[in-house]
Protein backbone atom coordinates (compact mmCIF):
# COMPACT_ATOMS: atom_id res chain seq x y z
CA UNK A 1 0.00 0.00 0.00
CA UNK A 2 2.81 2.49 -1.11
CA UNK A 3 0.00 4.45 -2.71
CA UNK A 4 -1.88 5.32 -0.03
CA UNK A 5 0.34 8.65 1.10
CA UNK A 6 -1.32 10.32 -1.87
CA UNK A 7 -5.21 8.66 -1.35
CA UNK A 8 -6.20 11.54 0.67
CA UNK A 9 -5.05 14.52 -1.49
CA UNK A 10 -6.03 12.86 -4.57
CA UNK A 11 -9.86 11.77 -2.84
CA UNK A 12 -10.47 15.42 -2.36
CA UNK A 13 -9.40 16.79 -5.91
CA UNK A 14 -11.57 13.77 -7.34
CA UNK A 15 -14.81 14.71 -5.23
CA UNK A 16 -14.18 18.54 -5.41
CA UNK A 17 -12.77 19.32 -8.81
CA UNK A 18 -12.49 16.68 -11.14
CA UNK A 19 -15.73 15.24 -10.25
CA UNK A 20 -17.67 18.71 -10.63
CA UNK A 21 -15.46 19.45 -13.92
CA UNK A 22 -17.17 16.24 -15.07
CA UNK A 23 -20.07 17.52 -14.59
CA UNK A 24 -19.36 21.22 -16.16
CA UNK A 25 -18.23 18.72 -19.26
CA UNK A 26 -21.52 17.08 -19.75
CA UNK A 27 -23.65 20.59 -19.09
CA UNK A 28 -21.47 21.99 -21.99
CA UNK A 29 -22.85 19.42 -24.11
CA UNK A 30 -26.00 20.63 -23.17
CA UNK A 31 -26.81 17.89 -20.51
CA UNK A 32 -29.80 16.45 -20.20
CA UNK A 33 -29.39 15.65 -23.95
CA UNK A 34 -26.62 16.31 -26.71
CA UNK A 35 -26.03 19.30 -28.45
CA UNK A 36 -22.90 21.15 -30.05
CA UNK A 37 -25.10 24.49 -29.90
CA UNK A 38 -23.37 25.75 -26.62
CA UNK A 39 -19.90 25.61 -28.46
CA UNK A 40 -20.93 27.28 -31.55
CA UNK A 41 -22.34 30.06 -29.53
CA UNK A 42 -18.86 30.07 -27.88
CA UNK A 43 -17.45 31.27 -31.36
CA UNK A 44 -19.48 34.25 -31.50
CA UNK A 45 -17.24 37.53 -31.86
CA UNK A 46 -18.31 39.12 -28.99
CA UNK A 47 -16.45 36.07 -26.79
CA UNK A 48 -13.70 36.09 -28.70
CA UNK A 49 -13.27 40.15 -27.49
CA UNK A 50 -13.90 38.53 -23.87
CA UNK A 51 -11.02 36.20 -24.57
CA UNK A 52 -8.85 38.45 -26.15
CA UNK A 53 -9.97 41.18 -23.28
CA UNK A 54 -8.86 38.73 -20.77
CA UNK A 55 -5.02 37.94 -22.68
CA UNK A 56 -4.73 41.85 -22.17
CA UNK A 57 -4.77 41.90 -19.03
CA UNK A 58 -3.40 39.12 -18.30
CA UNK A 59 0.17 39.78 -20.30
CA UNK A 60 -0.27 43.28 -19.10
CA UNK A 61 -0.25 42.06 -15.47
CA UNK A 62 2.66 39.64 -15.87
CA UNK A 63 4.85 42.17 -17.69
CA UNK A 64 3.93 44.61 -15.38
CA UNK A 65 4.86 42.64 -12.33
CA UNK A 66 7.82 41.22 -13.30
CA UNK A 67 8.83 44.66 -14.15
CA UNK A 68 8.30 45.80 -10.51
CA UNK A 69 9.31 42.44 -9.16
CA UNK A 70 12.62 41.64 -10.71
CA UNK A 71 14.84 44.50 -9.37
CA UNK A 72 13.23 44.04 -5.84
CA UNK A 73 14.19 40.15 -6.05
CA UNK A 74 17.66 40.83 -7.30
CA UNK A 75 18.28 43.35 -4.41
CA UNK A 76 16.43 41.14 -1.66
CA UNK A 77 18.54 38.01 -3.04
CA UNK A 78 21.91 39.41 -3.55
CA UNK A 79 22.32 43.12 -1.85
CA UNK A 80 20.30 43.64 0.64
CA UNK A 81 22.80 41.57 3.72
CA UNK A 82 20.85 41.17 6.84
CA UNK A 83 17.76 43.39 5.54
CA UNK A 84 16.89 39.96 3.10
CA UNK A 85 14.56 38.23 5.72
CA UNK A 86 12.88 41.61 6.85
CA UNK A 87 12.15 42.12 3.49
CA UNK A 88 11.02 39.46 2.67
CA UNK A 89 8.51 39.22 5.53
CA UNK A 90 7.31 42.55 4.24
CA UNK A 91 6.63 40.94 0.41
CA UNK A 92 4.49 37.88 2.19
CA UNK A 93 2.67 40.25 4.47
CA UNK A 94 0.22 41.06 1.96
CA UNK A 95 -0.97 37.37 1.80
CA UNK A 96 -1.91 37.36 5.68
CA UNK A 97 -5.09 39.49 4.48
CA UNK A 98 -8.01 38.03 2.81
CA UNK A 99 -7.61 39.05 -1.21
CA UNK A 100 -10.75 40.27 -0.60
CA UNK A 101 -10.36 42.71 1.81
CA UNK A 102 -7.05 43.96 0.05
CA UNK A 103 -9.43 43.98 -2.87
CA UNK A 104 -11.92 46.49 -1.19
CA UNK A 105 -9.02 48.37 0.87
CA UNK A 106 -7.32 49.50 -2.81
CA UNK A 107 -11.17 50.27 -3.88
CA UNK A 108 -10.87 53.09 -1.17
CA UNK A 109 -7.26 53.95 -2.62
CA UNK A 110 -8.31 54.18 -6.01
CA UNK A 111 -11.82 56.57 -5.88
CA UNK A 112 -10.31 59.42 -4.71
CA UNK A 113 -7.91 59.36 -7.41
CA UNK A 114 -11.33 58.96 -10.02
CA UNK A 115 -9.83 55.92 -11.03
CA UNK A 116 -12.63 53.42 -10.32
CA UNK A 117 -14.12 51.72 -13.01
CA UNK A 118 -11.52 52.27 -15.52
CA UNK A 119 -8.95 49.91 -17.55
CA UNK A 120 -6.13 50.89 -15.26
CA UNK A 121 -8.25 50.85 -11.75
CA UNK A 122 -8.06 46.60 -13.13
CA UNK A 123 -4.73 46.92 -13.79
CA UNK A 124 -3.62 48.33 -10.50
CA UNK A 125 -5.47 45.81 -8.64
CA UNK A 126 -4.45 42.84 -10.39
CA UNK A 127 -0.43 43.71 -9.76
CA UNK A 128 -1.63 44.77 -6.21
CA UNK A 129 -2.94 40.95 -6.24
CA UNK A 130 -0.33 39.26 -7.71
CA UNK A 131 3.15 40.90 -7.35
CA UNK A 132 4.28 38.28 -4.18
CA UNK A 133 3.69 35.54 -6.63
CA UNK A 134 6.05 36.78 -9.22
CA UNK A 135 8.56 38.04 -6.45
CA UNK A 136 9.23 35.07 -4.56
CA UNK A 137 10.31 32.40 -7.25
CA UNK A 138 12.09 34.91 -8.75
CA UNK A 139 13.94 35.41 -5.22
CA UNK A 140 14.67 32.28 -4.71
CA UNK A 141 16.23 31.39 -7.86
CA UNK A 142 18.54 34.82 -7.97
CA UNK A 143 19.03 33.45 -4.43
CA UNK A 144 20.71 30.40 -6.02
CA UNK A 145 22.72 32.09 -8.31
CA UNK A 146 25.26 33.45 -5.60
CA UNK A 147 27.29 36.23 -5.27
CA UNK A 148 30.47 33.99 -6.76
CA UNK A 149 29.28 33.26 -10.43
CA UNK A 150 28.54 37.61 -10.56
CA UNK A 151 31.90 38.03 -9.28
CA UNK A 152 33.44 35.34 -11.54
CA UNK A 153 31.87 37.03 -14.08
CA UNK A 154 33.62 40.40 -13.08
CA UNK A 155 36.99 39.43 -12.24
CA UNK A 156 36.67 37.83 -16.26
CA UNK A 157 36.32 41.29 -17.66
CA UNK A 158 32.32 41.70 -17.86
CA UNK A 159 31.44 45.15 -17.16
CA UNK A 160 27.74 44.95 -14.49
CA UNK A 161 25.78 45.21 -17.93
CA UNK A 162 27.36 41.95 -19.70
CA UNK A 163 27.23 40.52 -16.14
CA UNK A 164 23.55 40.64 -16.08
CA UNK A 165 22.51 39.70 -19.37
CA UNK A 166 24.92 36.76 -19.93
CA UNK A 167 24.89 35.62 -16.28
CA UNK A 168 22.63 36.62 -13.65
CA UNK A 169 19.50 36.36 -16.43
CA UNK A 170 20.26 33.22 -17.59
CA UNK A 171 20.60 32.16 -14.81
CA UNK A 172 17.14 33.21 -12.96
CA UNK A 173 15.06 31.28 -15.69
CA UNK A 174 13.65 29.03 -13.68
CA UNK A 175 12.45 31.76 -11.53
CA UNK A 176 10.78 33.82 -14.21
CA UNK A 177 9.28 31.00 -15.46
CA UNK A 178 7.52 30.06 -12.43
CA UNK A 179 6.34 33.34 -11.70
CA UNK A 180 5.28 34.10 -15.26
CA UNK A 181 3.33 31.06 -15.23
CA UNK A 182 1.86 31.93 -11.34
CA UNK A 183 1.00 35.38 -12.15
CA UNK A 184 0.17 34.51 -15.75
CA UNK A 185 -2.54 31.27 -15.46
CA UNK A 186 -4.71 33.14 -12.66
CA UNK A 187 -4.72 36.03 -13.79
CA UNK A 188 -6.27 35.12 -17.01
CA UNK A 189 -9.43 33.49 -15.14
CA UNK A 190 -9.19 36.41 -12.69
CA UNK A 191 -13.02 37.74 -12.43
CA UNK A 192 -13.00 39.69 -8.61
CA UNK A 193 -10.56 42.45 -9.53
CA UNK A 194 -12.07 43.31 -12.76
CA UNK A 195 -15.66 43.04 -11.05
CA UNK A 196 -14.85 45.00 -8.35
CA UNK A 197 -12.71 47.59 -9.96
CA UNK A 198 -13.56 47.70 -13.72
CA UNK A 199 -17.17 47.69 -13.92
CA UNK A 200 -18.07 46.77 -16.98
CA UNK A 201 -14.22 45.73 -18.47
CA UNK A 202 -15.68 41.93 -19.42
CA UNK A 203 -12.98 39.00 -19.00
CA UNK A 204 -13.73 35.02 -19.36
CA UNK A 205 -14.18 35.21 -15.50
CA UNK A 206 -16.74 37.68 -15.49
CA UNK A 207 -18.46 36.88 -18.07
CA UNK A 208 -18.54 33.02 -17.07
CA UNK A 209 -19.82 34.10 -13.72
CA UNK A 210 -22.36 36.18 -15.09
CA UNK A 211 -23.67 33.26 -17.00
CA UNK A 212 -23.75 30.54 -14.24
CA UNK A 213 -25.16 33.28 -11.72
CA UNK A 214 -27.17 35.98 -13.30
CA UNK A 215 -28.44 34.40 -16.06
CA UNK A 216 -28.30 31.28 -14.86
CA UNK A 217 -27.43 29.32 -18.40
CA UNK A 218 -25.40 26.34 -16.83
CA UNK A 219 -24.89 25.44 -20.26
CA UNK A 220 -23.24 28.09 -21.85
CA UNK A 221 -21.27 29.27 -19.00
CA UNK A 222 -20.16 24.98 -18.93
CA UNK A 223 -18.99 25.90 -22.71
CA UNK A 224 -17.17 28.79 -22.00
CA UNK A 225 -15.39 26.92 -19.12
CA UNK A 226 -13.94 24.27 -20.93
CA UNK A 227 -12.28 26.26 -23.69
CA UNK A 228 -10.72 28.80 -21.41
CA UNK A 229 -9.75 25.38 -19.47
CA UNK A 230 -8.65 24.06 -23.20
CA UNK A 231 -6.93 27.48 -23.90
CA UNK A 232 -4.97 27.45 -20.79
CA UNK A 233 -3.80 23.76 -20.78
CA UNK A 234 -2.74 24.29 -24.65
CA UNK A 235 -0.55 27.55 -23.62
CA UNK A 236 0.76 26.26 -20.81
CA UNK A 237 2.11 23.04 -22.79
CA UNK A 238 3.26 25.56 -25.56
CA UNK A 239 5.01 27.61 -22.84
CA UNK A 240 6.68 24.39 -21.08
CA UNK A 241 7.55 22.93 -24.35
CA UNK A 242 9.52 26.19 -25.44
CA UNK A 243 11.05 26.76 -21.91
CA UNK A 244 12.57 23.31 -22.25
CA UNK A 245 14.11 24.45 -25.06
CA UNK A 246 15.66 27.15 -23.79
CA UNK A 247 17.18 25.52 -21.07
CA UNK A 248 16.59 26.18 -17.17
CA UNK B 1 60.90 39.28 -15.65
CA UNK B 2 61.79 42.03 -13.35
CA UNK B 3 59.89 43.95 -10.80
CA UNK B 4 56.59 42.70 -8.68
CA UNK B 5 53.61 41.45 -10.29
CA UNK B 6 51.23 42.73 -6.77
CA UNK B 7 52.19 44.98 -4.80
CA UNK B 8 50.49 45.91 -1.76
CA UNK B 9 51.04 48.61 0.54
CA UNK B 10 49.74 49.74 4.04
CA UNK B 11 46.21 47.85 3.12
CA UNK B 12 44.14 48.06 5.10
CA UNK B 13 40.42 46.99 5.42
CA UNK B 14 37.67 47.32 7.66
CA UNK B 15 34.36 45.93 7.94
CA UNK B 16 31.39 47.25 9.92
CA UNK B 17 32.44 46.35 12.96
CA UNK B 18 36.00 44.36 12.79
CA UNK B 19 38.91 44.84 11.21
CA UNK B 20 39.38 42.27 8.50
CA UNK B 21 43.03 42.99 7.21
CA UNK B 22 45.47 45.68 8.86
CA UNK B 23 48.35 47.55 7.58
CA UNK B 24 49.32 44.76 5.29
CA UNK B 25 52.52 45.54 2.80
CA UNK B 26 53.58 42.28 0.60
CA UNK B 27 55.79 42.24 -2.53
CA UNK B 28 54.65 39.33 -4.96
CA UNK B 29 57.58 39.10 -7.79
CA UNK B 30 56.85 38.21 -11.15
CA UNK B 31 56.35 34.75 -11.98
CA UNK B 32 56.30 33.32 -8.69
CA UNK B 33 54.25 30.85 -6.71
CA UNK B 34 52.94 32.61 -3.64
CA UNK B 35 51.00 31.77 -0.85
CA UNK B 36 48.80 33.57 1.97
CA UNK B 37 48.70 30.85 4.78
CA UNK B 38 46.29 31.69 7.59
CA UNK B 39 43.86 29.91 9.63
CA UNK B 40 40.02 30.25 8.65
CA UNK B 41 39.11 34.16 9.52
CA UNK B 42 42.57 35.42 9.60
CA UNK B 43 42.05 37.44 6.42
CA UNK B 44 43.62 36.07 3.60
CA UNK B 45 40.65 35.94 1.43
CA UNK B 46 39.51 39.13 2.08
CA UNK B 47 43.61 40.14 0.85
CA UNK B 48 42.26 38.12 -2.43
CA UNK B 49 39.18 40.64 -2.92
CA UNK B 50 41.03 43.17 -2.60
CA UNK B 51 43.85 42.44 -5.20
CA UNK B 52 40.94 41.00 -7.65
CA UNK B 53 39.15 44.11 -7.26
CA UNK B 54 36.26 42.91 -5.65
CA UNK B 55 36.66 45.05 -2.64
CA UNK B 56 38.50 48.27 -2.14
CA UNK B 57 41.03 48.85 0.97
CA UNK B 58 39.78 51.95 3.49
CA UNK B 59 43.89 52.94 3.45
CA UNK B 60 46.62 51.63 1.70
CA UNK B 61 47.87 51.20 -2.51
CA UNK B 62 47.52 48.26 -3.98
CA UNK B 63 49.72 47.76 -7.55
CA UNK B 64 49.62 45.52 -10.10
CA UNK B 65 52.38 44.92 -12.74
CA UNK B 66 53.72 48.49 -11.44
CA UNK B 67 50.11 50.04 -12.18
CA UNK B 68 48.24 51.59 -9.30
CA UNK B 69 44.66 49.81 -9.43
CA UNK B 70 43.50 50.85 -6.17
CA UNK B 71 39.99 51.95 -6.87
CA UNK B 72 40.16 50.19 -10.28
CA UNK B 73 36.67 48.01 -10.63
CA UNK B 74 37.50 44.36 -11.14
CA UNK B 75 36.40 44.24 -14.71
CA UNK B 76 38.66 46.18 -15.71
CA UNK B 77 41.96 44.50 -13.99
CA UNK B 78 43.06 41.69 -16.04
CA UNK B 79 43.24 39.35 -12.76
CA UNK B 80 42.49 35.39 -13.35
CA UNK B 81 40.69 34.00 -10.29
CA UNK B 82 39.88 30.13 -8.90
CA UNK B 83 37.37 31.25 -6.70
CA UNK B 84 36.76 28.75 -3.14
CA UNK B 85 33.30 27.29 -5.04
CA UNK B 86 34.68 27.80 -8.40
CA UNK B 87 31.62 29.71 -9.59
CA UNK B 88 31.63 27.83 -13.45
CA UNK B 89 28.54 28.84 -14.92
CA UNK B 90 26.02 25.93 -14.96
CA UNK B 91 23.69 27.48 -17.93
CA UNK B 92 27.35 27.57 -20.40
CA UNK B 93 28.96 24.39 -21.44
CA UNK B 94 32.91 24.14 -20.55
CA UNK B 95 33.75 25.61 -24.27
CA UNK B 96 31.45 28.83 -23.30
CA UNK B 97 32.72 28.60 -19.72
CA UNK B 98 36.45 28.80 -20.95
CA UNK B 99 35.38 31.40 -23.52
CA UNK B 100 33.75 33.56 -21.47
CA UNK B 101 36.62 36.09 -20.46
CA UNK B 102 37.50 36.39 -24.45
CA UNK B 103 34.26 36.87 -25.72
CA UNK B 104 33.10 40.20 -23.43
CA UNK B 105 36.90 40.99 -24.74
CA UNK B 106 35.00 40.86 -28.22
CA UNK B 107 38.09 38.68 -29.30
CA UNK B 108 37.98 37.23 -32.97
CA UNK B 109 35.97 33.82 -32.76
CA UNK B 110 39.08 32.07 -34.58
CA UNK B 111 41.33 33.89 -31.57
CA UNK B 112 38.66 32.16 -28.98
CA UNK B 113 38.83 28.88 -30.66
CA UNK B 114 42.69 28.73 -30.56
CA UNK B 115 42.74 30.10 -27.29
CA UNK B 116 40.75 27.64 -25.16
CA UNK B 117 42.01 24.79 -27.30
CA UNK B 118 45.35 25.85 -25.52
CA UNK B 119 44.41 26.45 -21.86
CA UNK B 120 42.32 23.30 -21.69
CA UNK B 121 45.06 21.12 -22.88
CA UNK B 122 47.37 22.47 -20.19
CA UNK B 123 45.16 21.89 -17.66
CA UNK B 124 44.93 18.37 -19.18
CA UNK B 125 41.38 18.64 -20.34
CA UNK B 126 40.81 17.08 -23.95
CA UNK B 127 38.77 20.15 -25.68
CA UNK B 128 37.37 17.75 -28.28
CA UNK B 129 35.79 15.36 -25.48
CA UNK B 130 35.16 17.85 -22.96
CA UNK B 131 34.29 21.56 -25.06
CA UNK B 132 30.94 20.49 -25.17
CA UNK B 133 30.14 18.98 -21.69
CA UNK B 134 27.51 20.60 -19.22
CA UNK B 135 29.31 21.51 -15.92
CA UNK B 136 27.12 19.29 -14.43
CA UNK B 137 28.64 16.45 -16.45
CA UNK B 138 31.79 16.78 -14.95
CA UNK B 139 33.44 15.09 -11.77
CA UNK B 140 34.91 17.34 -9.01
CA UNK B 141 38.40 17.77 -10.17
CA UNK B 142 37.59 18.20 -13.66
CA UNK B 143 35.62 21.21 -12.59
CA UNK B 144 38.58 22.35 -10.95
CA UNK B 145 40.38 22.01 -14.07
CA UNK B 146 37.79 24.22 -15.82
CA UNK B 147 37.90 26.43 -13.37
CA UNK B 148 41.87 27.17 -13.66
CA UNK B 149 41.80 27.20 -17.53
CA UNK B 150 38.64 30.07 -17.35
CA UNK B 151 41.22 32.16 -15.81
CA UNK B 152 44.15 31.59 -17.48
CA UNK B 153 42.46 32.01 -20.65
CA UNK B 154 42.23 35.80 -20.29
CA UNK B 155 46.24 35.84 -19.88
CA UNK B 156 45.87 37.44 -16.42
CA UNK B 157 48.81 39.08 -15.05
CA UNK B 158 47.84 37.44 -11.78
CA UNK B 159 45.90 34.49 -10.92
CA UNK B 160 44.43 33.90 -7.17
CA UNK B 161 43.19 30.53 -6.23
CA UNK B 162 40.75 30.90 -3.32
CA UNK B 163 41.36 27.62 -1.66
CA UNK B 164 40.51 25.61 -4.37
CA UNK B 165 41.39 22.15 -3.58
CA UNK B 166 39.36 22.01 -0.16
CA UNK B 167 36.53 20.77 -1.37
CA UNK B 168 38.28 17.31 -2.68
CA UNK B 169 39.65 14.09 -1.48
CA UNK B 170 43.21 13.37 -0.31
CA UNK B 171 44.14 11.86 -2.99
CA UNK B 172 42.85 14.30 -5.69
CA UNK B 173 43.99 16.95 -4.01
CA UNK B 174 47.22 15.45 -3.71
CA UNK B 175 47.09 15.06 -7.25
CA UNK B 176 45.88 18.44 -7.89
CA UNK B 177 48.89 20.00 -6.25
CA UNK B 178 51.46 18.31 -8.32
CA UNK B 179 49.35 19.48 -11.32
CA UNK B 180 49.04 23.18 -10.11
CA UNK B 181 52.54 23.34 -9.94
CA UNK B 182 52.87 21.52 -13.43
CA UNK B 183 50.22 24.41 -14.99
CA UNK B 184 52.25 27.27 -12.75
CA UNK B 185 55.88 26.00 -14.71
CA UNK B 186 53.76 25.54 -18.23
CA UNK B 187 52.32 29.47 -18.12
CA UNK B 188 54.67 30.86 -16.13
CA UNK B 189 52.02 33.40 -14.71
CA UNK B 190 52.40 34.57 -10.86
CA UNK B 191 49.97 32.23 -8.80
CA UNK B 192 48.40 33.90 -5.62
CA UNK B 193 47.77 30.97 -3.78
CA UNK B 194 45.02 31.37 -0.17
CA UNK B 195 44.88 28.24 2.01
CA UNK B 196 44.10 27.32 5.48
CA UNK B 197 46.45 23.85 4.55
CA UNK B 198 49.81 24.51 5.83
CA UNK B 199 51.32 21.11 3.51
CA UNK B 200 49.61 22.98 0.35
CA UNK B 201 51.83 25.71 1.03
CA UNK B 202 54.83 23.98 2.13
CA UNK B 203 54.73 22.10 -0.98
CA UNK B 204 53.83 24.30 -3.82
CA UNK B 205 55.19 27.60 -3.36
CA UNK B 206 58.09 29.48 -4.09
CA UNK B 207 57.39 31.90 -0.43
CA UNK B 208 54.87 32.30 1.73
CA UNK B 209 53.03 35.11 3.95
CA UNK B 210 51.64 34.11 6.75
CA UNK B 211 48.65 35.84 8.27
CA UNK B 212 46.98 35.92 11.24
CA UNK B 213 43.97 37.91 12.34
CA UNK B 214 44.79 40.21 9.87
CA UNK B 215 48.18 40.96 10.12
CA UNK B 216 51.30 39.32 8.53
CA UNK B 217 53.63 37.17 10.69
CA UNK B 218 55.97 36.30 8.27
CA UNK B 219 56.98 36.51 4.63
CA UNK B 220 59.87 33.87 3.39
CA UNK B 221 60.50 30.42 1.61
CA UNK B 222 59.33 27.20 3.28
CA UNK B 223 62.15 26.68 4.72
CA UNK B 224 62.43 30.15 6.00
CA UNK B 225 59.33 29.74 7.45
CA UNK B 226 59.38 26.15 8.67
CA UNK B 227 63.15 26.68 10.15
CA UNK B 228 63.06 30.34 11.39
CA UNK B 229 59.54 31.08 12.46
CA UNK B 230 59.25 34.51 13.48
CA UNK B 231 57.25 34.59 16.00
CA UNK B 232 55.17 31.94 18.09
CA UNK B 233 52.07 32.30 16.31
CA UNK B 234 54.04 31.23 12.89
CA UNK B 235 56.17 28.18 15.07
CA UNK B 236 52.70 27.00 15.95
CA UNK B 237 51.12 27.46 13.11
CA UNK B 238 53.60 25.78 10.63
CA UNK B 239 54.11 21.88 12.03
CA UNK B 240 54.06 20.38 15.57
CA UNK B 241 56.00 22.37 18.04
CA UNK B 242 56.49 21.63 21.68
CA UNK B 243 56.76 24.96 23.75
CA UNK B 244 58.50 24.73 26.76
CA UNK B 245 58.32 27.79 29.54
CA UNK B 246 61.72 28.98 30.40
CA UNK B 247 63.04 31.65 32.97
CA UNK B 248 66.72 32.75 32.30
CA UNK B 249 69.15 31.69 35.02
CA UNK B 250 73.10 32.27 34.76
CA UNK B 251 73.43 32.58 30.80
CA UNK B 252 70.96 29.55 30.34
CA UNK B 253 67.74 28.35 31.11
CA UNK B 254 65.87 27.03 33.93
CA UNK B 255 62.26 25.09 33.31
CA UNK B 256 60.24 22.01 34.27
CA UNK B 257 62.33 20.06 32.98
CA UNK B 258 65.37 21.53 33.94
CA UNK B 259 68.09 23.01 32.84
CA UNK B 260 68.43 24.39 29.13
CA UNK B 261 71.00 25.07 27.62
CA UNK B 262 70.66 27.25 24.11
CA UNK B 263 72.96 28.89 21.44
CA UNK B 264 71.59 32.80 21.78
CA UNK B 265 69.51 34.84 24.50
CA UNK B 266 67.39 37.76 23.41
CA UNK B 267 67.87 39.67 27.05
CA UNK B 268 64.43 38.62 27.91
CA UNK B 269 63.72 37.40 31.17
CA UNK B 270 60.65 34.66 30.76
CA UNK B 271 60.90 32.86 27.42
CA UNK B 272 59.38 29.98 25.34
CA UNK B 273 61.72 27.28 24.28
CA UNK B 274 61.02 25.81 20.57
CA UNK B 275 61.86 22.74 19.60
CA UNK B 276 60.36 20.70 16.97
CA UNK B 277 59.34 17.09 17.16
CA UNK B 278 61.97 15.79 14.67
CA UNK B 279 64.85 17.62 16.21
CA UNK B 280 64.46 15.50 19.47
CA UNK B 281 66.83 12.84 19.26
CA UNK B 282 66.07 9.66 21.49
CA UNK B 283 68.73 7.24 22.77
CA UNK B 284 71.49 9.62 21.95
CA UNK B 285 73.91 11.45 24.42
CA UNK B 286 76.34 13.81 22.67
CA UNK B 287 74.01 16.35 22.55
CA UNK B 288 73.76 19.71 24.52
CA UNK B 289 70.71 19.03 26.23
CA UNK B 290 70.13 15.21 27.48
CA UNK B 291 67.12 14.58 29.72
CA UNK B 292 65.98 11.23 31.12
CA UNK B 293 62.58 10.65 29.76
CA UNK B 294 59.51 8.12 29.99
CA UNK B 295 57.82 6.68 27.17
CA UNK B 296 53.98 7.77 26.92
CA UNK B 297 52.56 7.11 23.78
CA UNK B 298 53.86 5.64 20.24
CA UNK B 299 52.06 5.98 17.75
CA UNK B 300 53.13 4.57 13.78
CA UNK B 301 52.78 7.06 11.67
CA UNK B 302 53.92 5.11 8.14
CA UNK B 303 57.42 5.16 8.68
CA UNK B 304 58.05 7.15 11.32
CA UNK B 305 56.82 6.92 15.11
CA UNK B 306 54.81 9.77 16.95
CA UNK B 307 56.40 9.15 20.40
CA UNK B 308 54.90 11.22 23.39
CA UNK B 309 58.04 11.25 26.04
CA UNK B 310 57.68 12.67 29.73
CA UNK B 311 60.15 14.77 31.89
CA UNK B 312 59.34 14.90 34.93
CA UNK B 313 55.88 15.90 34.39
CA UNK B 314 56.54 17.65 31.03
CA UNK B 315 55.14 16.11 27.76
CA UNK B 316 57.14 16.55 25.09
CA UNK B 317 56.23 15.17 21.17
CA UNK B 318 59.26 13.49 19.63
CA UNK B 319 59.61 12.41 15.68
CA UNK B 320 61.77 9.04 15.49
CA UNK B 321 62.16 6.38 12.49
CA UNK B 322 60.07 3.55 13.40
CA UNK B 323 63.61 1.07 13.11
CA UNK B 324 63.89 2.71 16.39
CA UNK B 325 62.17 0.18 18.90
CA UNK B 326 60.77 2.07 21.21
CA UNK B 327 57.87 1.01 24.08
CA UNK B 328 55.07 2.50 26.28
CA UNK B 329 56.69 2.95 29.81
CA UNK B 330 60.39 2.77 28.59
CA UNK B 331 62.91 4.90 30.26
CA UNK B 332 65.03 6.53 27.53
CA UNK B 333 67.43 9.30 27.10
CA UNK B 334 66.64 11.88 24.60
CA UNK B 335 67.77 15.45 23.71
CA UNK B 336 68.66 17.74 20.85
CA UNK B 337 71.54 20.53 20.01
CA UNK B 338 71.18 23.82 21.60
CA UNK B 339 71.40 25.11 17.69
CA UNK B 340 68.38 23.17 17.33
CA UNK B 341 65.98 25.36 19.40
CA UNK B 342 64.47 28.66 18.78
CA UNK B 343 63.67 30.60 21.73
CA UNK B 344 60.74 33.32 21.67
CA UNK B 345 59.79 36.15 24.70
CA UNK B 346 56.77 34.77 26.72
Amino acid sequence: MRHFLALPAIIYLLVLFYLPFLITLLYSFGFPGFTLKHYSEILDPLYLKVFINSLILASITTVLCFILAYPLSYYIALKAGKWKNFLLLLVILPFWISFLLRTYAIMTLLTPLGLMFTFPAVVIGMVYDYLPFMILPLYASLERVGRSQIEASYVLGAKPSQTFLKITLPLSKSGIFAGVLLVFIPALGEFVVPTMLGGTYATIGTITWDLFLRYHNWWKGSALSVVYMALVLLAITIYIKRSERIEL
Amino acid sequence: MEGFAVELDGVSKSYSNFEAVRDIKLKIRRGEFFSILGPSGSGKTTILRLIAGLLYPDKGSIRLMGKDVTFVPAYKRNVGMVFQDLALFPHLNVFENVAYGLKVRKTPEEEIKRKVKECLEIVNLDPEKFGKRKINQLSGGQQQRVAIARALAIEPSVLLLDEPLGSLDLKLRQHMMSELKRIQKTVKTTFVYVTHDQSEALIMSDRIAVINQGSLEQIGTPAEIYENPATKFVAEFIGEMNFIPAEVYNGGLISEIGYIKVSNLNGAKRVLVAIRPEKIKIGCRNLDNVYNAVVEEVAYVGGFLSVKARINDFCLKCLTSSDLRVEENQKVELGWRADDAIIFEA
